[in-house]
């Protein structure tokens, strides 16, 4: 049984947009990882490639420079370390060491040096007979992975020959959703070059692109909601990150840079920029034109499952595909502004968001039992199993913040108790 | 006017997803009135300029009881979101064209007040509130039921007096296009299915409770020797399958839910129509449902995919 989801309305202003590399910027702050400990002092002089910290996935500079200091930055989400770098005037790029792999475990070790953040999807599925290439990008706004598929049909094809033949990847599927009409043909051509490689279309609707719903839907092999794609054998990686692969074992280049969407409604001129790792979400939204005074919201990642900052001096990370700044809505609601759409109402129960939920859960029983205090339901009604696609919240019509009340619930469940009544 | 921009940006902590669907409670009840209004112009046309007095007076009624009990009790304001506009039209849907004015502002203000508001305001009320406010007035207010003949009648129609369901004289085409004794909106199954159409393309009702309920009352009928269309075609079952029913407050949330909630009021209904001399049968059978459904809901729940 297929999974469905919702239909979106997906304003994808940079669709037709070229991917613009952006300016150096004047400092970058490379986050490094929670175990990591930063390998350089300030003071001292970096080239692009460089490593600046080991642990479970390498940080490299992504700009030429000097070291300025080793700043914690702390958002609401928790802190993180990150080393700033002041770009100098003549960028050079480190004596870099092209990485050979010919086996399953240096092919890891290799991806992992690199930084990619596909080292640790690969090492998860690492006994994977099956390789979807993820290039649905259901949610609004982000056209990075869309661009990639545009940009990088060769190194695409690449990296699938090399990870099938290292892996042991029996049938690699690319899955597109079935109205990026452009990215399907630029697919077909590098399916056909690849080994044991085919192109599935998808129905564009949120969220096709979560591991399980692809498992289910593409790979046909039916999922339970607490099963990864991994147990599955199924590995599950995007086209950046395969095309990344394919370029690093050829240059050598560390993961340092990335395609980001820079959108929103304050924006001008949105665009798909290739931004070194750690440029400030400021020099993001100056490159293209956003203008920050009447800012309110400031999302990094997708409209749906994203997460918002409130500082927009805070880097960009390894994972984030897209930075959208939106103004205080107006009452009236200009076009591409996110609108005040009526006030919020008690549950009329109509069911949405259970019909919209892919793993079938009851966000309006969850939370009212959240309410309640309710354990005993709750461990009935499996908050845990969510997988955080945000479309409970998206349909409710009577505004019900559904999405945080099945996250206070799992919390609930994590702690230890009976009732609280 | 200029917009207002603040000078300074003022970034808040919002919580994902950033985006919601434009789809809200008063559209959905905007839907529904929508829906409705067909009947309400057959019901122009048949009872005359009363019917649509009637009904506008309900509607208005019901407006101030909701903003009312919301300023007494202390709630945020709740007449935006039309659920009252809802109330009052179905209400007055049920009432006969004649039906004096106070006595239809009493039944508004049980509606509201007594059903809805004391139960905690829209979405928390576990009866109908016009479904129940009718029922109770029906006790109260006896003798003011009187159904007139409409003004449009076939000339070889006996005048009855009495609901179309009693007097077994109307013919199936008079009966769909709304030429019988009954209330406003309860007449013409031809408007009704018309009004629920547009709510189907609207995706504000399922076909699951009104086809489960109006098979049921088919199916029951034929089995048991009696006429099944005549029992749809009478009494308000058209309005009772797509209105009261599809009211989602009130009924199960999943569709196997939904099943068994019109399974289970077909049966009531055609039970207490032909076993017993309870009147208002489709009245009861809804409310009756109405009470089981968190027992329904319970049963009926989706099974998360583990």
């Amino acid at each position: 049984m297929k999974i469905f989801g919702i239909f979106l309305d997906r304003e994808k202003n940079t669709e037709n947009g070229l991917t613009i590399a952006l300016p150096t910027p004047e400092r970058v702050a490379v986050p490094l990882p929670k175990d990591g400990t930063a390998e350089v002092r300030a003071g001292q002089w970096v080239l692009t490639g460089s490593r600046l910290c080991g642990g479970s996935l390498p940080a490299h500079a992504s700009v030429s420079g000097k070291v300025e200091e080793i700043k914690e930055f702390d958002t609401d989400d928790g802190s993180f370390t990150a080393v700033v770098i002041k770009a100098d005037e003549n960028q050079k790029d480190a004596a870099v060491r092209v990485p050979r792999a010919d086996d399953r475990e240096s092919f890891i070790n290799a991806v992992r040096e690199s930084g990619c953040p596909a080292a640790e999807k690969i090492s998860a599925a690492a006994d994977a007979d099956m390789l979807i290439v993820n290039g649905v990008e259901s949610e609004q706004y982000v056209t990075s992975e869309n661009r990639c598929m545009l940009d990088d049909g060769k190194l695409i094809t690449a990296g699938i020959a090399l990870i099938s033949r290292l892996m042991g990847i029996e049938k690699t599927v690319i899955a597109v959703a079935s109205d990026c009409e452009e990215a399907i043909d630029a697919m077909e051509k590098t399916a056909a070059d690849a080994p044991k490689c085919e192109v599935v279309k998808v129905r564009p609707d949120h969220p096709a692109g979560a591991d399980m719903v692809l498992v289910n839907n593409v790979a046909g092999r039916p999922i339970k909601a607490n099963e990864t794609a991994a147990e599955k054998k199924v590995m599950i990686l995007l086209p950046s990150e395969v095309a990344f692969i394919a370029s690093y074992f050829e240059t050598g280049m560390p993961f340092i840079k990335r395609r980001v969407t820079v959108d929103g409604d304050l924006v001008k001129t949105p665009c798909v920029v290739e931004a070194p790792i750690g440029t400030p979400l400021k020099d993001l939204f100056a490159f293209a034109d956003g203008n920050l005074l009447p800012a309110e919201k400031l999302v990094i990642g997708g409209l749906m499952t994203g997460r918002c900052v409130t500082d927009p001096e805070l880097p960009l990370g390894k994972c984030d595909s897209a930075a959208l700044i939106f103004m205080k809505p107006l009452e009236s609601g200009g076009k591409g502004s996110l609108k005040v759409v009526g006030g919020q109402t008690n549950c009329i129960r109509c069911g949405r968001c259970a019909k919209a939920c892919p793993a079938g859960l009851m966000p309006m029983r969850i939370e009212k039992a959240v309410k309640k205090r309710k354990r005993t339901e709750l461990r009935r009604l499996r908050p845990d199993l969510c997988i955080g696609c945000g479309s409970c919240t998206y349909v409710c019509p009577a505004k019900r913040e559904l999405k945080d009340a099945v996250d206070k619930a799992k919390t609930i469940l994590d702690r230890k108790g009976g009732d609280e009544e | 006017m200029t917009d207002f921009r603040p000078e300074v940006a003022e970034f808040k902590k919002f919580s994902a997803p950033f985006e919601k669907e434009e789809q809200s409670t008063s559209k959905i009840m905007t839907h529904v009135v929508v829906g409705l209004l067909p009947s309400l112009l057959l019901s122009g046309i048949i009872f005359g300029g009363s019917a649509l007095l009637l009904t506008g007076f309900c509607i208005l009624t019901a407006i101030f009881w909701e903003w009312l009990s919301g300023m007494i009790l202390k709630r945020p304001k709740s007449t935006d979101d039309l659920s009252a506009v809802v109330t009052g039209m179905v209400f007055a849907f049920m009432l006969p064209a004649n039906f004096p004015f106070w006595k239809a502002a009493v039944g508004t203000f049980m509606a509201i007040v007594v059903f809805k508001q004391l139960f905690g305001g829209l979405g928390k009320n576990i009866l109908n509130p016009a479904a129940a406010s009718r029922l109770a007035c029906w006790f109260i207010f006896r003798n003011s039921f009187i159904y007139p003949e409409p003004v449009v009648n076939s000339a070889d129609v006996q005048s009855t007096g009495t609901l179309s369901l009693v007097s077994m004289a109307d013919s199936y085409g008079d009966m769909f296009i709304g030429r019988v004794a009954g209330g406003l909106g309860e007449v013409s199954v031809l408007a009704l299915l018309t009004g629920a159409f547009y709510l189907l393309a609207m995706r504000v009702i399922s076909l699951y409770e009104p086809a489960a309920f109006l098979g049921t009352i088919f199916v029951f009928s034929y089995l048991t020797g009696q006429d099944g269309i005549y029992q749809i075609l009478a009494g308000g079952t058209v309005l009772a399958a797509f209105f009261l029913g599809g009211d989602s407050v009130t009924t199960p949330i999943t569709w196997k839910g939904k099943l068994a909630f019109g399974v289970l009021a077909g049966a009531i209904t055609c039970v207490l129509r032909f076993y017993t001399h309870v009147p208002q049968a489709v009245l009861i059978a809804i409310l009756v449902c109405d009470l089981l459904t968190p027992v329904i809901d319970r049963l009926t729940e989706n099974k998360p995919r583990c």
